[in-house]
């Protein structure tokens, strides 16, 4: 009796033991997320769906290449905040609240990311912005600062437009802002370049709100106040509906627009049809698809995307800016997870500001951020293009 | 309390009125006077109520209207999105906002969750937690409204989503605080020290605020639902507006007052006044009605009335002393009348003892009338108990003298224990009437008649019946055996018909069959000797057909059943016709025929029977030829005047025969009778055709003769009573034979094979298609199956008769019922549907050639009638005719 119930116990042990081991082997290293604060709800907008495609390009590259902290696989999730910033900051608040994400990707809005900044260094959120142009995104006194950018800044965006218009010869300029932080970010920007610069003035500067239905009273003002060039500040939507009011007027009457990226965060093209090409339309971006400078990030970037998108040129990538951006970002946030060895995000945030280098699809990152300098890329990498009309592609002026 | 008193019940009754009536007048103007004054002022306060809930209505709707307008300002939209300055211009927007009547308020912009978007916006009550708002406002994106109730001041809460144009979704919420009570405040503005009325508004039944106080006693007021824009309306909102009617009710106080203090005095001088006129009345009543009881103690007045009052009391007073005076002039005048009387009394006693004398000698004399009477004669009493019989009667029932006083009627009579139903004397006891009527006394076989008749005295009341019995047994024994003759003689009569009627369709049959087999035979190819053998077959059954004809012709006449018939017809032709039938047979024997008939000039068209009239011809002309042997026959006729409207007509057949011998020119019209027996022998036939044309011409309202003497020749003659013919209505007969219809499809129904081969043959000559059944239920199923023209029906015939198949079809032709006739199952559908909405043309042919037969097949619904045996001409004739005459 005694010596069968020894077996019995052995032989369980036993069991327990290989059930163990064969559990351990099959069970996978629970997931680590990432999550993408998008603007679905906005019906034109297309940036959120070129930065879900950058996101999902770099996370299928890194989990077949193994994935985090040696064998975690990334996941998205997103959540919609439909551009208004009241939905952002729940948005973060339940982001926060998910084990193991580690940080938000930011979209085209940046009111909603200003809106974010209080509860994202409260809950110790990192945030990396794919497209948010507003300076104060990044720059502001918050220490640690949880925000990053692989985007422009306005102040950026503002020089190389300014540039870009006196190039053609303009010297007093109209300036068109809606009333948000986002346009209160560009004129802050305008007037720290006119500062600095005395040979351009700016005869006009009007607001507008989004949703208004007209602005052509507005180029009236502009155009009646002597401008020579018209500084656009503008999304898709008013953006269309400007360059359609001024192609409706004589041709000595329609200035040239020099324009911020908002515009490319939609299928402008379609929303302007052909009145696009009666104008003198050109607008601010930081990556072309087109120039295949670096041929083989290019190729490997094409391999992942043509699989899961079926991406095969340039042509196929809408908002190229925001598809650029994101793989860049997540490839280089992969880098600091690892590097921090965790997924507790003061630990990543710290990684994010001491990686030496990145080898990005964009540009060699060398470093991509540091304590001091949230930004990853530079004024030097923007450079103003014009969209083609047939299939929406932006190519650089040459 | 019993009032004996006149003028008390005087007093009491005018009072009463007077106060019943005041009051009813009083009750009624009070209650009209105030029902109007209440109805006056709740229309004043229906009106009052308007006029503070028509600001209160403009002042929300304008205040629902301007949040609704405010949600969708650009500037508030893009306060949603723009995180960082909106601060700046949404503060100052909502605060610069200014109510209608510039009441305080809050006003806010919240973000999806009801948060307000700046902090700088304050509002009284939670929004974030406020569900309600929330969903109605971001999720049904709809306007939202409330009442917040909080201690003693209730606020309106009204929010209106605000639409994001980028998503087209509501992201925020303009939301809107405002105290009601400082609304109601400012529009209704109340004054506790002079305003009196109430005023409150309620949310459904449930009160929110309250001007003024509802008074205990005669408040009223009204409920108005405020008329607000459907965003408030679920808000339920409503006004109570009343006032006390106590001061309006005022003037109807004083009003009852004064009314009560008139109805006093008033009631107190009615009472005086009606007290003094009620005396005034009674007073000479009183005096005059004491008189007259002391009249009518002693009988004489002691006191004079007073006559000289007036009016009608004094009216009164001059009557009662007429009427005195009256009584006394009665009385003088009664007493002499009495005296009279006695007087003539007595002379009237005498006279009555002389009459009564004389009566006694009447009665004896009545006595001996009585009893010598042959019948019997009793009198009874009401009861028909015998109050006296006559000695007849004694003799009859063989009782003793008197024991038939006393006893019943009945009893007497029958035997019996009560009166007979139809007893002639209760009718007289009933009715006061003579009556009479049969009785028989089994026991002494004895058959009476009664008659009972009532005895009235001289007043005419009813007292006594008399009662007189005639013995009748042996008349009534002699009527029996006549009515027993009659029955025998009526029977025998009838089967006469019968077996004529009878005969005549079995002879008829087969004689069909000789005749027309042998027409068919004739038309074969036959040697001479052949054919001269049918044709005097054919000859001698044609005569024996006439015969028949004859004999049936009597018989019909005999019986009355030959009808003469009435139709238009031209006469020339009938002359015509017949002269040439008859032309054949005068040029067998050499003899010549004349016709004179030129003498009728324009008596062209006649109505009458035009087949009866040559009937009669044909045997007259027949005759003549039969018993002339040499010379010539004439037919001669001229008209003849007559005082009627008719038209006379005298025909005359004149022959240069044997002629007539002046003793039989009367016999020969009878029937069976010729010359001499010899005769029949030699000239054949059989002398019915003179009774025959007898008959026929005094149907015809006229008379036949003749005129004769041995061995010269005779002359018959005969008339009739024609009508003036229609031209227009006159048709040539030989119009119909020159149209003989061909190649319809005809359905024969007939029993008897020889018939119907004969009929079939007849009709495929005419190119007919010919479908034979041998009785009416395999006819009807032929029926059903084929379409048919025609249908030549039998009447007599085994299992279903002609005339039974004729009424089923023409019942399914009308959709009729068709469950009374037991057809097999399926048929009756098959029927209705076949014949429904047709008419097929039906012909009857039938041997029985009685009149009747026609009427009971026209009744069943055929179309025409042939007898048998018929000539191919009449077959051909018939079918044209029923074919043309047809509704299709």
């Amino acid at each position: 009796m005694k010596e069968s119930f020894k077996i019995c116990l052995l032989l369980s042990l036993f069991l327990l033991v290989i059930l163990t081991i064969a559990a351990g082997a099959t069970q996978e290293e629970p997931p680590i997320y990432i999550g993408f604060d998008a603007e679905e709800g906005h019906v034109t907008s297309t940036s959120d769906d070129a930065i879900r495609i950058g996101i999902l390009t770099a996370i299928d590259e890194i989990n077949r290449g193994g994935g985090v902290l040696g064998g975690r696989k990334l996941e998205l999730i997103i959540k919609d905040n439909r551009s208004v910033p009241a939905r952002g900051i729940k948005n973060i608040k339940e982001f926060a609240k998910i084990n193991d994400l580690v940080a938000v990707i930011g979209g085209k809005f940046s009111p909603v990311i200003i809106a974010q900044l209080d509860i994202l260094h409260e809950t110790k959120m990192i945030l990396i912005d794919a497209w948010g142009a507003a300076d104060i995104i990044t720059d502001h006194d918050r220490d640690p600062n949880y925000c990053f950018r692989v985007s422009l800044k306005d102040s950026w965006a503002i020089q190389t437009m300014i540039d870009h218009a006196q190039k053609k010869g303009a010297k007093k300029l109209g300036v068109l802002l809606p009333v948000t932080g986002w346009g209160r970010s560009n004129k802050k920007a305008i007037d720290n370049y006119l500062e600095a610069n005395s040979r351009v003035s700016v005869t006009k500067t009007l607001w507008y709100h989004w949703g208004d239905k007209s602005l052509l009273e507005k180029y009236e003002m502009a155009r009646e106040s002597g401008a020579e060039c018209i500084i656009l500040v503008a999304n898709e939507a008013e953006g269309s509906i400007f360059v359609k009011e001024v192609a409706s007027l004589p041709k000595e009457q329609r200035l040239p627009i020099v324009s911020h990226w908002g515009v490319s965060g939609g299928n402008f093209t379609k929303l302007t049809g052909d009145a696009l090409e009666q104008v003198d339309f050109s607008v601010v971006q930081t990556y072309s698809f087109f120039d295949e400078h670096r041929p083989e990030k290019l190729k490997k970037f094409y391999k992942t995307a043509g699989k899961l998108f079926g991406i095969k040129g340039p042509e196929d990538i809408p908002s190229p800016v925001g598809v650029a951006h994101a793989y860049d970002a997540i490839h280089i946030l992969a880098q600091a997870i690892n590097q921090a060895g965790t997924t507790n995000r003061p630990e990543i945030q710290r990684a994010l500001e001491n990686i030496d280098t990145y080898d990005g699809l964009i540009k060699y990152y060398n470093p991509p951020f540091t304590k001091e300098n949230h930004s990853a890329l530079l004024l030097e990498n923007l450079f103003m293009g014009r969209f083609r009309l047939k299939d929406g592609a932006i190519l650089r002026i040459r | 309390m019993r009032l004996e008193n006149l003028s008390q019940k005087i007093t009491l009754l005018t009072v009463g009125i007077t106060i019943a009536f005041t009051f009813i007048l009083g009750l009624t103007s009070f209650s009209y006077i105030r029902s109007n004054l209440v109805e006056q002022i709740s229309n004043d306060i229906s009106q009052e109520a308007l006029s503070f809930q028509a600001p209160i209505q403009s002042f929300l709707s304008e205040l629902n209207h301007n949040i609704q307008s405010m949600s969708g300002n650009l500037l508030v939209v893009n306060a949603l999105t723009d995180s960082v300055g909106r601060e700046l211009y949404i503060v100052p927007f909502l605060k610069g906002y200014k109510t209608p009547l510039d009441i305080p308020f809050h006003l806010a912009l919240l973000d999806f969750e009801g948060k307000p978007i700046t902090p700088k916006q304050r509002l009284r009550t939670a929004t974030s937690s406020n569900e309600a708002l929330i969903t109605t406002t971001i999720s049904k994106e709809v306007s939202y409204a409330a009442i917040i109730k909080d201690n003693d001041t209730s606020s309106l809460l009204l929010a209106y989503p605000v639409f994001y144009g980028a998503t087209g979704r509501a992201e925020g919420i303009l939301v809107l605080e405002i105290s009601l009570f400082e609304i109601l405040s400012k529009i209704v503005n109340y004054d506790h020290t002079t305003d009196h009325y109430f005023l409150g508004l309620n949310q459904g039944s449930e009160p929110l605020m309250e001007f003024g106080v509802k008074s205990e006693k005669d408040f009223h007021s009204v409920h108005n639902p405020l008329n607000l824009p459907q965003e408030l309306q679920e808000l339920q909102l409503n006004i109570e507006y009343g006032e006390s009617l106590a001061e309006a009710l005022m003037p109807i106080k004083k009003v009852t007052r004064v009314y009560s203090v008139c109805g006093v005095f008033i009631f107190c001088m009615i009472t005086l006044i009606s007290r003094w006129a009620a005396k005034k009345i009674t007073n000479p009543i009183i005096s005059l009605s004491q008189i007259v009881n002391q009249v009518a103690k002693t009988g004489h007045p002691s006191a004079e009335f007073d006559t000289n009052q007036t009016g009608e009391v004094g009216v009164l007073a001059k009557s009662f002393k007429t009427m005195l005076s009256r009584l006394a002039e009665a009385q003088n005048s009664l007493e002499s009348q009495v005296e009279e009387r006695t007087k003539e009394l007595l002379s009237e006693i005498e006279e009555r003892i002389k009459t009564e004398k004389a009566l006694l000698l009447s009665q004896r004399e009545w006595e001996n009338t009585f009893n010598s009477m042959n019948d019997i004669v009793t009198i009874q009493d009401e009861d028909m108990r015998i109050v006296k019989a006559n000695r007849v009667a004694y003799d009859v029932f063989q009782v003793e003298l008197g024991e038939l006083e006393g006893k019943y009627c009945y009893e007497v009579f029958r035997g019996g224990n009560s009166p007979c139903s139809n007893c002639p004397e209760l009718i007289t006891i009933n009715e006061r009437e003579t009556h009479g009527g049969t009785i028989t006394n089994e026991k002494l076989g004895k058959i009476f008649y009664v008659t009972s008749s009532p005895i009235l005295d001289e007043n005419g009341e009813f007292t006594h019946i008399v009662h007189i019995a005639k013995d009748i047994t042996k008349q009534k024994e002699i009527e029996l055996k006549m009515a027993e003759a009659h029955q025998q003689a009526e029977a025998a009569n009838m089967a006469k018909s019968e077996f004529l009627a009878n005969m005549s369709h079995d002879i008829r049959t087969p004689m069909n069959g000789i005749i027309g087999m042998t027409r068919l035979a004739l038309d074969t190819t036959l040697t001479p000797e052949q054919h001269n053998y049918l044709e005097k077959i054919k000859l001698s059954a044609e005569g024996l057909l006439g015969l028949l004809n004859d004999i049936l012709d009597l018989s019909k006449i005999e019986a009355g059943q030959l009808l003469i018939e009435n139709n238009n017809f031209s006469l020339p032709s009938l002359l015509d016709n017949t002269i040439s039938m008859m032309t054949f047979a005068a040029q067998e024997k050499g003899l010549e025929l004349i016709l004179q008939s030129d003498a009728l000039g324009e008596s062209v068209f006649v109505k009458g029977d035009e087949l009866r009239i040559r009937q009669i011809l044909v045997n007259l002309i027949g005759n003549s030829i039969k018993f002339t042997e040499k010379g010539s026959v004439t037919l001669k006729v001229i008209p003849e005047n007559r005082d009627d409207n008719q038209l006379g007509l005298h025909f005359m057949v004149i022959d240069t025969g044997v002629g007539i011998p002046a003793d039989k020119q009367e016999t020969i019209f009878s029937s069976f009778s010729q010359v001499n027996s010899s005769t029949t022998r030699k000239f054949g036939g059989t002398g019915l055709g003179l009774a025959i044309s007898k008959q026929l011409v005094e149907m015809m309202g006229g008379r036949i003769w003749c005129e004769s003497s041995e061995g010269r020749g005779a002359q018959f003659h005969f008339t009739v009573a024609l009508e003036h013919g229609d031209e227009q209505k006159f048709r040539q007969p030989s119009e119909i034979i020159s149209s003989t219809v061909k190649g319809l499809t005809i359905l024969l129904v007939e029993d008897n094979e020889i018939n119907r081969d004969i009929a079939r043959f007849l009709l495929k000559k005419d190119r007919h298609r010919v479908i034979e059944a041998e009785n009416g239920l395999k006819g009807l199923e032929i029926l059903v199956e084929q379409d048919v023209d025609l249908i030549l029906m039998d009447v007599q015939m085994p299992i279903m008769d002609g005339l039974t198949a004729s009424t089923i079809i023409r019942a399914s032709e009308k959709d009729s019922d068709l469950t009374q006739f037991s057809l097999p199952d399926s048929l009756p559908e098959k029927l209705l549907r076949q014949c429904k909405c047709r008419h097929i043309p039906i012909v009857a042919m039938t041997a029985n050639a009685m009149e009747g037969d026609r009427e009971k097949c026209l009744a069943a619904g055929m179309d025409n009638y042939l007898t048998k045996p018929f000539k191919p001409e009449q077959i051909k004739e018939m079918i044209a005719d029923v074919i043309k005459s047809a509704p299709e």
